[in-house]
């Protein structure tokens, strides 16, 4: 087998699945997990692969190399969308391991399954929002990745108990939280008096926050933040992908299937950023 | 007063060469870049402003090099051939910047570079502002423009969708400006092509070729 066969090179799906079988080496597994969610790839095969990758570290002691290929199994997991799955994952949220248990829990997001809430919301009440939390490396709790998959799952719900769950961390110390708590509220509850939090943040003295916040508005599909995103200093492939999301994801309606004045509106301020 | 330009040149390319932290040579180069139009008469300061600029571009430093864009693009043509010569194919950050500036100044000596960064740069933000730029390139010439349209046609079938949107809005930049009619009829069949559901999957890109047409119709 050739030398650089995990640095990225191009496999077949059949190879795929053969690498992430196999247990000799973990590096062609990782590889492998990480291409099956990259190609969407359909197989059953590659999802019961996938799902055993992540439940062998479930439960029981895991070496290091077994965590790291679950936690792309798991990543890989949410791509493909498969019902199968969500038990592992729901499982995941509660492992010792920060990575993973974010890895689940973005996963759970894309998942567009509403049975993961209750388990997100009761992983997400369990982190304590320590004072210092601003400069640990990681927080007791994936806060970011769970606010984000409530967000996505329980949108337009207006469910009061998630939206007292989430106001918590608009206080956070760490504002990439608050920011998504912001974008979740907005999500959930539908007014836009949420955003505020986010639009506060576009002028932030650090880049990667003022980008986080760019992205966060974009994917609250409040409309009317497009002229903020538009003319925040961030980088222009984040605030043109922030006002695509506004535009094809809006807060209140389905997607366009055609030209209104508020569509011609958002691809003007696109043309702007180019 | 070419005394005190040259003066006020080297007290900010030396602020630049001795700032010690990032803050402090973007605020460094935006003071040069301020100084700037003054230089616009005097080509030997000038260049070397532009060559500062082109350094600052390779910095790794997203707030200087957005200075020292702004900086190269007003001096517009006299930044063309520097611009052209400090193409580092090692460094992806500086290249990106390179073709944004070349898009913006809208030179046809831009042209070269800009179709084979849209040929075949890794980087979809490198991608996405050369074609931007192929839709606005200064004059009327066919050849240029033939080769404009072929570079945009590869554009409008790149993998990453904001290469295809920038490809599309710079196909109705072209149109509006004017086109022979053989290529009049290219232009318009991709726009055509990715306003269309089965064409193109992304609905943004759909949505912008669908305005192209209607603004075109208009």
């Amino acid at each position: 087998m050739d030398d650089n066969a995990s640095a990225g090179q191009p496999i077949s799906e059949a190879e795929a699945l053969e690498r992430l079988e196999q247990r000799a080496d973990p590096s062609q597994r990782y590889y492998a997990a990480w291409w099956l969610g990259r190609m969407r790839c359909q197989n059953p095969k590659a999802i019961s692969l996938l799902i055993d990758a992540l439940s062998s570290v479930l439960g029981q002691p895991a070496s290091p190399d077994d965590l790291m290929v679950a936690r792309n199994a798991a990543r890989a997991l949410g791509k493909l969308q498969s019902p199968a799955a969500l038990a592992s994952l729901l499982q995941a949220l509660e492992h010792s391991d920060h990575d993973l248990r974010e890895a689940a829990a973005r996963s759970l997001g894309e998942s567009g399954d509403a049975n993961a809430l209750p388990a997100l919301l009761e992983t997400l009440n369990r982190s304590t929002m320590e004072p210092n939390a601003a400069s640990q490396a990681r927080l007791d709790q994936p806060c970011e990745a769970l606010l984000e998959a409530i967000g996505c799952l329980a949108k337009g719900s207006k469910d009061p108990n998630i939206c007292q769950a989430l106001q918590r961390f608009c206080q956070h110390p760490r504002p990439m939280v608050q920011s998504a708590a912001c974008r979740a509220l907005v999500l959930v509850s539908g007014d836009s008096q949420w955003a505020t939090g986010m639009l506060n943040l576009l002028n932030d003295p650090e880049p990667l926050i003022r980008r986080g916040a760019v992205l966060d508005l974009g994917a609250s599909g409040w409309r009317d933040a497009a002229e903020a995103i538009a003319g925040c200093a961030a980088e222009s492939n984040i605030k043109l992908l922030a006002l695509r999301q506004l535009l094809e994801q809006p807060l209140h309606g389905p997607a366009p299937s055609a030209l209104g004045s508020q569509e011609r509106h958002l691809l003007n301020l696109m043309d702007g950023v180019l | 007063m070419s005394q005190g330009n040259a003066a006020a040149l080297q007290t900010q390319l030396q602020a630049i060469e001795q700032a010690a932290t990032r803050q402090q040579l973007a605020n460094a180069s935006a003071q040069l870049v301020a100084l700037m139009p003054q230089l616009s008469s005097e080509p030997e300061l000038q260049g070397q402003a532009i060559s500062c600029c082109i350094d600052l571009l390779k910095a790794n430093n997203p707030a200087a090099a957005l200075q020292a864009l702004r900086g190269l693009i007003g001096c517009g043509a006299a930044a063309v051939e520097p611009l052209l010569n400090s193409l580092d194919e090692r460094n992806y950050g500086a290249r990106a910047w390179t073709v944004r500036a070349l898009s913006a100044i809208q030179d046809p000596r831009g042209l070269a570079v800009l179709q084979r960064a849209v040929a075949n740069d890794i980087g979809p933000s490198v991608r996405q502002a050369a074609a931007y730029g192929l839709g606005r390139l200064q004059g009327q010439n066919q050849s240029m423009l033939r080769q404009c349209l072929e570079s945009l046609e590869l554009a409008c079938s790149d993998s990453e969708w904001s290469v295809r949107y920038a490809a599309v809005a710079a196909l109705e930049q072209r149109l509006q400006q004017g086109l022979p009619s053989e290529l009049d009829q290219q232009a318009r069949s991709l726009l055509q092509q990715r306003s269309q559901q089965d064409m193109d999957d992304t609905l943004v890109v759909r949505l912008r070729a669908l305005l192209a047409l209607e603004r075109l119709a208009a």
